[in-house]
């Protein structure tokens, strides 16, 4: 069962060993930017295929507008959505040159502010990105490496949800709980489900429906969370999957377990495993549907809007069973 | 195909009129209806869309999105979309980020966008066009103010979009790299390049049909009217094939679908007036078709799985996607 974020006692020497042994620089050839998504080829494709098996289609997207949990927090804020043109003013007469009457409208909003991809060029350790690539290649223009953009047809494969806080007994774990390897095995022998080479791994703790409930984002974003301890990184590159997706604001426990750095589990897992982080999932009719008819597994796609040298992007994955 | 201008299929309002009340499905799905005519597809249809996933092959029919997309400001004030940082790799190794009580400084990047939601590819919600102060259903335009739309908006349809897509390659068919502006395709052309391609037009489909439009413009490196100005696309009379054939949605690699200039004078955009309103047809725009055109020319398959999940804006009248073909 998960256990509290301080029953570890763990330093930046430890963070410094898992980088390096999980790192796959290289792996995939020195021009790479695709990381672990290269797990996923035809035959996992095809694999995922047969998972629609219903013909069920569920959206893990929560609704991008004003009430999302941002608080300005790292200077993210919630979509701001605004009107260029409304049916009011068509009614009122105003949309006659060109004559066609019609709503119009725009967003301005951070790319991680809701559900999102990470890209690979969102987080660094010691100046280098994913595949060895300077930090300073992502500049105020964008990212000239590791863009979102360079996954615009990668996020498609087999989607096994790993539902911990059902699994724990819980509503929803308390933050500060870390998911430790153990847990996402037993977890998943409890569910029946094998997680295989090129998976993308969704994994419910509770926290977004926690704080629906309550009604009060509180914490949620860049506070303290349940989430995936630090020696989970391990899990990821054992099992070769390709992504890793919580319910979360970070997919890692906070506090965190190296009191030291900020986001340790990250530091490893996206600069040198190469792997595609989604966060703020809404996994709560997944979780409901997956534990009624016990199939934990589906087709996932989550395609990232391909805006050119972004480090992350807004997204809607779909589960399809 | 004809040209835009031909005698022959040119009309005036009361055509349009006449194909308001002909096409009209509102209360076909109920009085609270808001999918129109997703609601062709059910779990059969996806079930058989998964089946077309034969050889584990994913095409993104995603524009990339950045200031060297296609608007030029001739429809409605809008824009490419404006990308800016947050936090820079350069920020992180000129030691800029700390986060307090952390001894190890967190090195990340970050980033915003401010973008019309129908400024590249793009799903149409259906509150996005009115006809005589009505939308989809018969529900009110003036549900759709300042704050939004309160009926048809795009989150409605969080989890449609996916089903069985037929790409109609009509511009290869007729034997020319790009159609040219004012070059209207008829309902027959549809049918006619179907045939040709050997795939059948089933009821819930997402109809993609091809143009050569966008590659012109990326080919010359110029967009020019691409955006709102003269463009080859259906002719107003596909209307009731449209209706007809019972799709999901139609999707083109133009900014607007219908032929431009259009085959009228009376109003802008008349097949929109038609499509959106009144039979509830979810429209997709400024589609990237080049590869997966050329992929389907090489191994003669025009069906896949087609998922093209629009972000959920609360209230929004439209969305920008990445749509995916699965083959």
């Amino acid at each position: 069962m998960p256990r509290r974020y301080d029953e570890v006692n763990l330093t930046m020497a430890d963070l410094e060993v898992m980088a390096e042994k999980c790192s796959n620089w290289g792996k995939w050839g020195p021009d790479d930017e695709i990381g672990t998504l290269n797990y996923i080829g035809p035959e996992q494709l095809k694999y995922a295929g047969t998972l629609v098996r219903q013909g069920k289609s569920i959206s893990l997207g929560l609704d991008f507008n004003q009430e999302g949990p941002q608080t300005g927090k790292f200077r993210r804020f919630n979509p701001v959505h605004s009107m260029l043109a409304t049916g009011t003013d068509a009614c009122a007469g105003k949309h006659t040159s060109p004559n066609i009457q019609y709503a119009d409208d725009m967003v301005t909003m951070p790319l991680q502010c809701g559900t999102q991809w990470d890209a690979l060029a969102h987080i660094f350790n010691d100046g280098k990105m994913w595949n060895g690539y300077d930090a300073s290649l992502v500049d105020a223009n964008g990212a000239k490496k590791n863009g979102i953009e360079k996954v615009k047809s990668k996020t498609v494969g087999r989607g096994v949800l790993l539902d911990i806080a059902r699994w724990a007994g819980a509503d929803s774990l308390d933050d500060g709980t870390a998911i430790t390897c153990a847990d996402l095995d037993g977890c998943a022998a409890a569910q029946g489900v094998e997680i295989r080479r090129g998976d993308i791994v969704v994994v419910r703790t509770g926290h977004m429906e926690r704080c629906l409930r309550n009604k009060d984002w509180a914490g949620y974003s860049g506070g303290d969370s349940p989430g995936m301890a630090f020696e989970t990184a391990q899990w990821a590159f054992d099992n070769e999957i390709a992504a890793v997706c919580t319910d979360t604001w970070g997919c890692e426990v906070r506090p965190n377990e190296i009191a030291e750095a900020f986001q340790p589990w990250h530091w490893v897992v996206i600069p040198k495993m190469g792997l595609t982080l989604g966060e703020i999932f809404y996994l709560k009719d997944i979780g409901e549907d997956c534990a009624a008819d016990k199939v934990y597994d589906f087709l996932f796609c989550a395609p990232p809007l391909p805006i050119t040298g972004a480090v992350g992007s807004p997204i809607n994955p779909i589960a399809l069973k | 195909m004809h040209r835009y201008d031909d005698p022959k299929y040119r009309f005036d309002y009361d055509k349009i009129m006449e194909m308001t009340d002909k096409c009209k499905q509102w209360g076909k799905w109920g009085p609270d209806d808001q999918w129109g005519t997703q609601n062709y597809v059910g779990p059969e249809e996806r079930k058989h869309a998964a089946s077309l996933v034969k050889k584990g092959q994913v095409f993104a029919l995603g524009l990339n999105f950045d200031d060297q997309g296609p608007q030029r400001g001739l429809f409605g004030g809008r824009w490419n979309p404006i990308h800016t940082m947050l936090a820079t790799g350069t920020d992180a190794v000129a030691g800029k980020q700390t986060v307090p009580g952390k001894k190890y400084a967190s090195q990340y990047a970050d980033d915003a966008i401010s973008l019309p939601l129908q400024c590249g590819t793009q799903w149409d919600a259906l509150g996005h066009v009115f006809n005589q102060g009505k939308m989809w259903n018969g529900y009110d335009a003036t549900l759709v103010g300042s704050r939004g739309a309160e009926k048809n908006a795009i989150h409605k349809m969080r989890d449609k979009m996916v089903g069985r897509g037929v790409l109609l390659d009509i511009a290869r068919w007729a034997g020319v790299d790009s159609l040219d502006d004012g070059t209207a395709i008829d309902a027959e052309d549809l049918d006619a390049c179907a045939k040709a391609q050997g795939v059948e037009i089933r009821r819930g489909d997402f109809v993609i049909y091809r143009t050569g439009h966008m590659e012109r413009c990326l080919k010359n490196g110029e967009w020019g009217g691409y955006a709102g100005g003269d463009a080859p696309g259906v002719s107003f009379h596909t209307v009731e094939w449209m209706k007809d054939m019972e799709i999901a949605a139609i999707c083109a690699d133009t900014w607007g679908c219908e032929v431009i200039p259009n085959e009228t004078d009376a109003v802008f955009q008349p097949w929109h007036w038609i499509v959106i309103p009144m039979i509830g047809i979810t429209m997709g725009e400024i589609f990237y078709l080049k590869d997966l055109a050329n992929d389907c020319a090489d191994d003669g398959v025009y069906e896949f799985m087609f998922v093209a999940p629009p972000l959920p804006v609360t209230r929004g009248v439209g969305s920008p996607i990445n749509p995916q073909a699965i083959k």
